[in-house]
């Protein structure tokens, strides 16, 4: 399936893409406006320069993208948990480590004869869903952390760090 | 608060119509979000833990209330860690059954010791319950969705003892939960007679 629609349906259906911008999200909206000005500009423009790298050049890194993934994922739950207000520079070095994997990880199949305003509109739709993903849900962190201490976002950023945990263990069981 | 009461009720009443003692069968669990988030919801005695530890931390008041279902799914990720890897853990069904006896018997009890010691019992009983999980974590499915499904799930049944543990505020409330605590504890004794 290609377009738009088909583009920004795929953060929602690979889990290792929603796992981090949900954690991401979390830690976003723990942390506060004054990492936003920096950090959603940093998302789009390192997202779009994953997708075109990886899309008209090639992915030129041999790493397991799942795997940083998840290791983002599992870093910026942990700090949701911890919920201690942290420097600029971390959350943003998340942000666009997450960012530039899931441009990277973005490569639909490629038909023969598919014209490529297709392809295009497919990036296009997933880009754009994920950075509405990442500011909604860092709109809805930032208004849940304002509730019962903060204790929401906390949980939620556990159940992620388990999720992430598990998953890498699995991979990593996999690989002895 | 009633909205909260109301909630808690109708999550008690979704938790006590779910079916019972299939958590461990070891089969036939296909894997993805669907599966994950059933497989603590298909053992009763999963359920009554996790409900316990709810109800636990609700009595015990902040932040208490908060720490334990904190602390529990990130413990539980190293019991699933051992169980995935195949790190032989004794007596899993054993400390499982143990876990709702115990957390049962501390809500029952209305037991408040001091925080550390609340959150090492309920993270050595967490150790159990993830490798039960992580031991039947599906290789062939998506591994990631499944994790989702039973942290959410197990989640989930701690908030639905929170919401219910939030009824001690009233004296028949204290009674009622404390009541819930003392069957939790006898549903434990049944799993582990083997009478479940």
């Amino acid at each position: 399936m290609y377009g738009l629609v088909a583009g920004a349906l795929h953060p929602l259906l690979t889990p290792a893409h929603l796992i981090v911008l949900v954690a991401l999200g979390l830690l976003l909206g723990q942390q506060g406006v004054r990492h936003w000005t920096l950090d959603f500009p940093s998302f789009a423009v390192t997202l779009v320069a994953g997708l075109l790298l990886s899309n008209v050049y090639g992915n030129p890194f041999p790493f397991d993208n799942n795997l940083i993934l998840l290791a983002v994922a599992l870093l910026a739950g942990l700090l949701a948990v911890v919920a201690y207000p942290l420097p600029r520079w971390l959350v943003w070095l998340l942000v666009v480590k997450a960012s530039t994997v899931i441009g990277l990880d973005t490569v639909p199949t490629v038909l023969p004869g598919i014209a490529a305003h297709k392809i295009y509109l497919t990036l296009a739709g997933s880009a754009l869903s994920s950075c509405a993903l990442l500011l909604g849900l860092s709109v809805f962190s930032f208004y849940l952390s304002k509730l019962w201490e903060g204790i929401a976002v906390r949980v939620l950023g556990s159940w992620v760090t388990a999720s992430a945990v598990l998953t890498l263990a699995l991979r990593f069981a996999h690989k002895t | 608060m009633r909205f909260i009461t109301s909630a808690g009720l109708l999550l008690a009443l979704f938790v006590g119509t779910t079916s019972v003692a299939f958590a461990h069968t070891g089969g036939g669990i296909g894997g993805g979000f669907a599966s994950g988030f059933t497989h603590p919801l298909n053992g009763l005695d999963h359920i009554a833990a996790m409900v316990a530890v709810g109800l636990w931390g609700a009595f015990l008041g902040r932040p208490a209330i908060w720490l334990l279902p904190v602390v529990f799914p990130l413990v539980m990720t190293f019991g699933g860690a051992m169980g995935i890897m195949g790190i032989p853990v004794p007596a899993v069904e054993t400390g499982i059954a143990v876990s709702a006896i115990v957390l049962g018997l501390m809500v029952a009890l209305a037991a408040k010791p001091p925080l550390w010691v609340a959150a090492v019992l309920v993270g050595v009983f967490a150790i159990f319950h993830g490798y039960a999980h992580g031991a039947e974590l599906p290789q062939a499915a998506n591994p990631l969705a499944y994790s989702v499904g039973f942290v959410v799930a197990t989640g989930l049944l701690h908030l639905c003892g929170i919401a219910v543990g939030l009824l001690v505020q009233w004296s028949a409330g204290h009674v009622a939960v404390r009541a819930g605590g003392a069957v939790i504890s006898l549903i434990g004794v049944a799993f582990l007679l083997g009478l479940l």
